[in-house]
């Protein structure tokens, strides 16, 4: 206690010196890449502060070898083992010093996978960049060099709902994909904003939705041979697919050399040229199965192959469906809008009748009137349920109407009764007078 | 009071008759409804709160079925475990109603393929959240499986 | 039988007294008789208020998860309950419509002239009440279109300086339209209005009784004999008749033109377009809405307002304002600005209406 009140001055500031020396040391020894390159490369330190190697506990040197604790230029000598930027074609080997090691990996992130420069060398990015192609697409071109993010992260440019922007970056410039001779519509098909997955995935935010690699594949991205589009469906779509791979329609189309699903499910599809908007999938409605205009069957069946009949008897089935459906909804908004007690027949079309539906849009997938049929009648019974619990409570009108002449009367009869008396009292008050 | 005639007597008793007579029926037809009114109805409130399944010997393992409960579809599931679940069965994806599969005794939604597991969490496909879970309680007398909202929960 | 009765009371209530005032109570009869129902016609819509109202209670649940829900109830599962909200919604409607009758017809034939001036006074209070009964029972469906109607209308008050943040918050019990004000609303519609409403009538019908109707002032200074009818039984059963043939078109709107409930509120949804207060505040909305944003240095909403104020004060004073009337003798004046009055509720109300 004798040197108490040195002790309390001193002590602090000691602690502090050690403390802020060890730190700046420590930080000194990773800095020396970054305190040069923070002044010559201001956007690449930057954005290394948010990636997943940095984050990770990995420097610059990790992947570009040198010596970190070096201060000058020495620091990027061959004998340091520095390999610098690499070169496009470089690149896929580059990551691959790491990702391809699962030993590596097991470090870090062991349920990580290590095939992703496998993978990339079936693509078709892979395969030009095999053969000297350095326009194509790398791990850096979609994954970003230094602001490395988890698929996971939403500002990651390989978040679900960036993947499309990230693809466009060089498949939506027609000048950049000249020598290609692809379409360059793809992203605007995608962003249409009358585009079911699309719309799925930027407006409602719902990262099921596929994106351009649920069907492209990832590192191992290549267009789905056109007899596979409807596999790759299937993946969502099970019930759909199933019945489509047991329908006439699947050899018919693999013959055709046509998508499966995406053939019809274009907007305004063309056997002509059937891959026309191709990507641009919208929101399907009953209307597609017929033999009108907006129907797609014309496309190729024409007036008195079993198809054509099929798909009349479908649609004229499912119009007056539709017409029963509108009747359904209509009487039922009125009656409970007048106060009446409608839960029964609400439960039903919202549950029983609504399903039913969507079974049927399945069911038409077998493109077979004898399986169409049994769910439309179970559609048709419970939309027949709902509107009689309808008319029932519109009945209930009447009864109201009873009231009020009933009531009416007695009230009627009640005022008569009184102008009577009052007419009397007023003859006995004259009489009075 | 001057004298009246004897049919004038007449036409007043008949008048003051057919005044009360109808004053009386007026205040009953206004007074059946006020009595019906107050007369509780059948279902007490509007929030449903229970439904009764019946005998839980009707439910054999490793099978599911959908219920109504009050205005929402509810699906209970025995497992191979004997065990009974409940939930919505609402799918959280985009609303289908999802059933069970017992081959791979777990629930499907048939829409979008998406798959939850027999504790309502989503384990594969587009939902983005688990199914809401219902209380099963089984009364011990009647062997009647009751389905409840869970504990803290409104419709 | 009934005398029996009457001297059972009688010996220990002395009411001889208040029966044969009763019977001495007489009504003039001449060209402006007839609007002498609208007050016994406001004051039967009160009653059946009241009683629908306490009905309905029966039943109601407050709160912003039970409210909405328990009129869904009265009105698909409770027997009559349809019935029995239809008419205490078009009651009210009907009753604002009546004492604004009464209201213009009583200052036409300048009955708050002396001695009356008290009863006006009342009167004017209650019609204020009256609004407030409208404004705080709109809310408790907690219906889309009552959540907005509320918080827009009193999003008014903010205008007031210095007081207006209090004055909203007061009335909302909090910085927006919850739960709590639906409470407190809930409150005032059931209780605090209904016992001052209450007290307030008593007073006016009893300075009524006390001193008997007003007479047109043509009337009153004219020599000719008085055409008098007793109260009771004579105009009371004609009062009756009127109250019959109310009721009976009030039932008549109830069953074919029933209220419906709406969809629930949702505070986080965006106002639908179009959102209008009832009626009876619609020419102030509208007002407000075609004030500029500023008069001069002060807030075009604030002027609105105060001018509003103003208007209500000078309501509230009309008998000590109008020295001629107190000399039965016809001011034009008030005449005009009666006119002019009527003319301005009239024409912002139906611009409300077709204007958006």
């Amino acid at each position: 206690m004798k040197y108490y009140k040195q002790f309390v001055i001193i002590a602090p500031l000691a602690l502090w010196a050690i403390f802020s020396l060890t730190v700046s040391r420590a930080a000194a020894a990773d800095d020396n890449c970054i305190a040069c390159h923070r002044e010559i490369n201001p956007d690449i330190v930057t954005a290394f502060q948010n990636d997943a190697h940095s984050a990770a506990g990995l420097s610059c040197a990790a992947c570009h070898g040198g010596d970190q604790a070096l201060p000058d230029e020495s620091a990027m000598e061959k004998k340091h083992g520095f390999i610098g930027a690499p070169k496009r074609p470089d690149i896929p080997a580059f990551c691959g010093k790491c990702h391809s090691d699962p030993g590596y990996m097991r470090n870090y992130n062991p349920s990580l996978p290590t095939d992703q420069a496998d993978k990339y060398w079936t693509s078709r990015h892979g395969n030009l960049l095999k053969k000297g192609d350095a326009k194509v697409a790398t791990c850096a071109s979609c994954h970003r060099a230094h602001g490395i993010l988890s698929a996971k992260i939403p500002n990651s440019s390989v978040y679900p709902l960036n993947v499309p922007a990230t693809c466009a970056s060089c498949h939506a410039v027609a000048a950049y994909m000249a020598p290609y001779g692809i379409p360059t519509d793809q992203y605007a098909q995608y962003t249409d904003s009358s585009n079911v997955h699309g719309y799925a995935l930027f407006v409602k935010r719902d990262v099921g939705a596929p994106a351009c690699n649920d069907c492209h594949g990832n590192h191992g991205a290549n267009p789905p041979g056109v007899g596979s589009v409807g596999q790759v469906c299937t993946q969502c779509h099970a019930l759909n697919g199933e019945l489509f791979r047991n329908s006439p329609h699947k050899e018919a189309f693999d013959m055709l050399e046509v998508s499966e699903c995406a053939f019809c499910h274009q907007a305004s599809p063309d056997i002509s040229d059937p891959h026309r908007r191709i990507h641009l999938i919208v929101h399907p409605t009953y209307r597609l199965i017929g033999t009108d205009q907006r129907a797609v069957c014309s496309q190729c069946h024409t007036s008195g192959d079993t198809g054509w009949s099929t798909a009349t008897a479908i649609s004229t089935e499912r119009d007056t469906l539709e017409v029963k459906m509108a009747r359904a909804k209509d009487l039922l908004n009125n009656v409970e809008r007048r106060g009446f007690e409608i839960s029964d027949a609400r439960w039903l079309l919202d549950g029983e009748v609504r399903h039913s539906l969507m079974e049927l849009r399945t069911a038409v997938h077998a493109f077979n009137l004898n399986s169409y049929l049994p769910v439309y009648t179970k559609a048709d019974t419970a939309l027949d349920k709902v509107l009689t619990a309808g008319y029932e409570a519109e009945k209930e009108v009447g009864g109201r109407r009873a009231y009020f002449i009933v009531i009416t009367i007695l009230i009627a009869v009640l005022a008569v009764a009184l102008t009577l008396k009052l007419r009397e009292m007023a003859h006995g008050h004259k009489d009075e007078e | 009071m001057t004298n009246q005639q004897p049919d004038q007597h007449t036409r007043r008793k008949f008048l003051a008759a057919i005044l009360s007579g109808s004053f009386i029926a007026v205040a009953g037809a206004i007074i059946y409804p006020i009595f019906r009114f107050l007369t509780p109805p059948p279902q007490e409130t509007e929030i449903v709160a229970s439904a009764n399944l019946g005998k839980s010997a009707d439910f054999p393992p490793n099978t599911g079925k959908i219920f109504r409960f009050g205005n929402r579809p509810g699906i209970i599931i025995r497992g191979s475990d004997s065990k009974f679940r409940a939930f919505f069965a609402t799918c959280t994806h985009l609303d289908c109603i999802v059933q069970y599969d017992a081959k791979a005794e777990s629930i499907w939604c048939a829409c979008h393929n998406g798959r939850y597991d027999l504790n309502g969490l989503n384990i594969a496909g587009p939902p983005p959240r688990p199914l809401t879970p219902l209380k099963v309680n089984i009364l011990p007398d009647s062997d009647e499986v009751i389905i409840t909202m869970t504990e803290g929960k409104e419709v | 039988m009934s005398s029996r009765f009457f001297n059972w009371f009688n010996n220990r209530y002395k009411i001889d007294t208040l029966l044969y005032f009763s019977r001495e109570k007489k009504v003039p009869v001449h060209r402006g008789t007839i609007w002498y129902y609208f007050g016994g016609i406001s004051l039967f819509l009160f009653g059946l208020q009241v009683l629908t109202g306490l009905l309905l209670l029966f039943y109601y649940r407050v709160g912003p998860d039970a409210s909405f829900e328990s009129i869904k109830f009265i009105i698909t599962r409770v027997r009559f309950g349809w019935f029995l909200r239809s008419m205490h919604t078009w009651s009210a409607n009907l009753m604002v419509l009546t004492v604004i009758v009464h209201l213009f017809s009583v200052f036409f034939h300048r009955s708050y002239r002396l001695p009356r001036e008290l009863t006006w006074l009342t009167g004017v209070v209650m019609l204020f009440m009256v609004m407030a009964f409208g404004f705080s029972g709109y809310l408790l469906p907690w219906n889309e279109l009552s959540f907005f109607a509320t918080k827009v209308g009193t999003d008014s008050v903010r205008a007031f300086p210095i007081v207006g943040d209090f004055l909203l918050k007061l009335m909302r019990g909090g910085s927006d339209v919850t739960g709590v004000t639906l409470s407190r609303f809930f409150g005032l519609h059931i209780a605090v209005l209904p016992l001052l409403f209450t007290m307030i009538l008593a007073l006016h019908l009893f300075f009524v009784q006390m001193q008997g109707m007003s007479e047109p002032m043509k009337k009153q200074t004219s020599t000719a004999p008085r055409r008098t009818i007793p109260f009771f039984p004579d105009f009371a059963l004609r009062d009756l008749l009127v109250w019959l043939v109310v009721f009976d078109f009030l039932i008549a709107l109830s069953v074919f033109f029933p209220w419906e409930l709406g969809t629930k509120a949702d505070p986080f949804a965006s106002a639908p377009a179009g959102i209008k207060p009832e009626w009876y505040f619609l020419f102030v909305f509208q007002a407000l809405k075609m004030l500029p944003a500023h008069i001069g240095p002060f807030e075009g909403e604030l002027v609105g307002l105060t001018f509003l104020g103003i208007g209500g004060l000078a309501l509230v004073l009309v008998p000590f304002l109008d020295r001629a009337a107190a000399k039965n003798l016809r001011n034009r004046w008030f005449d005009l600005a009666g006119a002019l009055a009527l003319g301005f509720f009239a024409i912002f109300t139906v611009l409300g209406y077709i204007l958006d």
